[in-house]
């Protein structure tokens, strides 16, 4: 292992980085951009919902009881159907999200106390906008008949029981807080598919040629490789988080040496994926492609990011946390919100040290510095099979 | 006319011969989508629940001993530590063993059976913030248990006074479309549109990229062919790979999933035929500004992600402020996405969609326009 020529290596793969600005930029505003618009996205308040308003009472305790519904803007009253069925086509077509149908037995019911006769429809097909409304219409027609109940001189309705939240760490229980430090782990995954990418161009453009040639040897050129992309991908990670803490003023508690620390041990161990899998690759698309399918959209629902790790069966939280950015939404988590050192956080740190460290050997012994389809053709050479077979393999494989 | 369309085709030849060749893309182009799909379904179909809970119960009554029992049965919380001070549940807390941890105080039984206008009596939950999803799930979950609880101990009380119970009803609520409100029914079709812009502009792009990056189109050019010819031949090709992509990911949401198909299955195929190309004019116009390969997949990526906040993937854009709401209809996913989730789930027609399949077609003949602009003064 020669550091001399690990540095040569290092210094033309900057070059070809830094010489190709769009892409640099590119690989350094891609993870801000996601940060932004997923953290935006929970800024974002179910408001205004459309609601669809039947009214066939008329009566002034049924335009009490719609004011008391109006009077935040969580439902916007912005269709008068004619009726039921009118108020149904509304939902169907899109335009109503919600429709209340008040019948014309309304105030005498309420008032004798037989009963709330009032119809709500609600358009399941969004789920989220149809849950907070529906805690909406729950929560303020209880209070309305609270009230109302209180003013006939009816029964104090108090709940007995209450429960207060006590939520350590993240004291709002801000969604915000719990999703944007393990959204930069994520939004990371860009300068992984740069690496991945970066690794086959080589191999597409012919070049690999001539590092064959050269006496380097594998070590030496693949650390040689993926250094200038750490660096790239710790740049990212930095302004990330400025954002985080400027932008959206999530907490920062944690130890920033630690932060430095870890984030080139996830850089590390995400560049030992991207190397493995670019090793299975002939041209960039196919390398881009696949990898930007296999490092985005199921740390999306492994990384307990959105699904929490801890309510998933053990086989699937192993297969997670194989993932190197499952630990580092752990580890961004304690840093910023629980003010966690290497005493809480030791185990995630290994367990992306023992996966980076062990995927990066594998990929360095597949690796052969000879001219190769790959995997395919490692396979061909070193799986024993009858020259027969092997021959119609072959002959399958580069027809 | 003839001569260019024999040209063209030949250029779609080549390239799906290229496509088919390519062992490592070609399957993961093919099947990569219907196994997100697959993953995505899986995670979106279940709630969050069993979370891992401790219980401190300090109350010697039987009240608390009824609360728990509550809990218990509830399939939101795993009772998985009864515990005996607060520290405890810190440290559980910390640890990530626990979401939650449910703390009755110790004159519970006792304040309940006091008088009837007594200050409510607490019960505290103690959450993991850090991990805010769970902490939301298990907040809610615990706040329904304790709602009918008191209810439960209020019209005990109601009852020995006398009082009878009037006033104690809940509107009737009926969910239309998705009864149980799945988050699966919102997501898959959200997937399907985002893989099927993957797809259309991603095979799209790269292929243009690619050849560039390779010096191979200085050798198309010299071809008979002529720029808009070779463009237009090397885009048609992600048309029917898109296409299967589709129909296969359609196939395992409707059998695999249950969702349900409640429209007009000629409306569907042709609203997504016209989506795929839309998306695909959007893979050409990235192709005309990018040099190489990665250049091209960035952008690609880039604008997945703007797609992904202004179509409604996780969060449905009408609730959203008007500025995005406005912004939102020059996306073309948000119209893709909101006529399939309209068909499928609600069973809409034309009748409602029109306004959604013209402003596809004008922003399919805007892209297309300024992609031909900028592919004409870059490739003279």
């Amino acid at each position: 292992m020669s550091w001399h020529k690990t540095l040569a290596v290092m210094r033309k793969e900057f070059w070809h980085i830094t010489r190709d600005r769009m892409t640099f930029s590119l690989t350094l505003l891609s993870p801000l951009l996601i940060l932004v618009v997923f953290g935006y996205s929970f800024l974002v308040e179910v408001k205004d919902v459309s609601t669809a308003v039947v009214d066939l009472d008329q009566s002034d305790l049924s335009r009490r009881y719609l004011a008391a519904l109006e009077q935040d803007d969580t439902l916007m009253f912005d269709q008068h159907p004619v009726d039921q069925d009118a108020a149904e086509k509304a939902i169907k077509d899109g335009q109503a999200k919600i429709a209340l149908i008040i019948p014309d037995d309304f105030d005498e019911k309420l008032t004798s106390g037989s009963g709330l006769p009032l119809t709500v429809l609600i358009d399941g097909s969004e789920p989220h906008a149809a849950n907070v409304a529906m805690v909406y219409v729950n929560n303020q027609t209880k209070r309305f008949i609270a009230d109302v109940s209180a003013e006939a001189g009816g029964p104090p309705l108090l709940a007995p029981v209450e429960l207060t939240i006590e939520p350590l760490f993240n004291p709002d229980l801000k969604p915000i807080n719990g999703t944007i430090p393990g959204m930069i782990g994520m939004a990371l995954s860009f300068v992984g598919v740069a690496v991945c990418a970066a690794l086959t161009r080589e191999k597409e453009l012919g070049t690999f040629e001539g590092l064959v040639a050269t006496p380097i040897r594998r070590p030496e050129l693949l650390i040689g490789k993926l250094i200038p992309y750490v660096g790239t991908g710790f740049i990212a990670i930095l302004l990330c988080v400025l954002v985080a803490v400027y932008g959206f003023d999530v907490p920062f508690q944690g130890n920033a040496v630690l932060l430095i620390l870890l984030s080139f041990i996830f850089l590390f161990a995400l560049q030992a994926y991207a190397l493995l899998l670019s090793l299975f690759f002939q041209t960039q698309q196919a390398a881009m492609l696949v990898t930007m399918l296999i490092f985005m959209i199921p740390p999306f629902f492994l990384s307990g990011l959105f699904i929490p790790i801890i309510v998933m069966p053990w086989w699937i939280r192993i297969e997670a946390m194989m993932f190197p950015v499952t630990p580092f939404v752990i580890i961004m988590r304690g840093l910023f919100l629980q003010d966690f050192g290497l005493a809480q956080l030791w185990l995630p740190t290994l367990i992306m040290i023992v996966t980076g460290a062990g995927v990066m050997v594998l990929a360095i012994l597949l690796f052969r510095k000879r001219l190769q389809t790959g995997w395919l053709d490692w396979m061909l050479s070193n799986v024993p099979m009858p020259a027969a077979e092997r021959k119609l393999l072959e002959r399958w494989l580069y027809r | 006319m003839t001569a260019t369309i024999l040209r063209v085709l030949n250029l779609v030849w080549k390239e799906l011969t290229h496509f088919i060749r390519d062992r490592a893309l070609t399957p993961m182009i093919l099947f990569g989508p219907v196994t997100e799909l697959i993953l995505i379904g899986i995670a979106t179909s279940g709630d969050i629940d069993h979370l891992p809970t401790a219980i401190l119960n300090r109350d010697p009554g039987g009240q608390g001993a009824v609360l728990v029992q509550m809990l218990e049965a509830s399939p939101i919380f795993d009772l998985d530590y009864e515990i005996t001070d607060e520290a405890q549940a810190r440290d559980l807390l910390t640890d990530g063993k626990i979401t939650a941890a449910l703390i009755i105080p110790a004159g519970f039984t006792q304040a309940l059976s006091g008088p009837l206008e007594a200050q409510p009596t607490e019960v505290q939950l103690w959450l993991d913030g850090a991990d805010t999803f769970a902490a939301e799930a298990a907040h809610f979950g615990a706040e329904e248990i304790v709602d009918t609880f008191a209810a439960l101990v209020s019209s005990d009380w109601l009852n020995e006074s006398g009082i009878s119970l009037t006033s104690f009803e809940e509107p009737t609520i009926h969910v239309l479309y998705n009864k149980e409100l799945k988050k699966s029914f919102y997501e898959l079709p959200a997937e399907m549109g985002i893989m099927l812009y993957f797809v259309a502009a991603g095979v799209a792009s790269l292929g243009i990229a690619r050849e560039r990056e390779r010096g191979t189109w200085e050798q198309l050019l010299v071809t008979p062919m002529r720029p808009i010819e070779i463009v237009v031949g090397k885009a048609l090709p992600a048309i029917p790979v898109a296409y299967a992509v589709f129909l296969m990911m359609l196939t395992v949401s409707l059998v695999g999933f249950g969702l349900p198909m409640r429209g007009s299955w000629l409306l569907l195929l042709v609203v997504v035929f016209l989506y795929i190309l839309v998306e695909l004019g959007v893979g050409v116009l990235i192709s005309s500004i990018s040099r190489t390969q990665i250049q091209a997949f960035l952008l690609v990526a880039m604008l997945m992600m703007i797609e992904f906040i202004f179509s409604g993937y996780i969060f449905a854009v009408d609730t959203m402020p008007p500025a995005i709401r406005t912004l939102s209809n020059f996306v073309p996913m948000k119209h893709g996405l909101n006529m399939q989730r309209s068909i499928l789930l609600r069973g809409v027609g034309l009748d409602a969609l029109w306004p959604n399949i013209l402003m596809l077609l004008a922003l399919g003949a805007g892209i297309v326009a300024v992609a031909t602009l900028a592919l004409r003064r870059r490739l003279d």
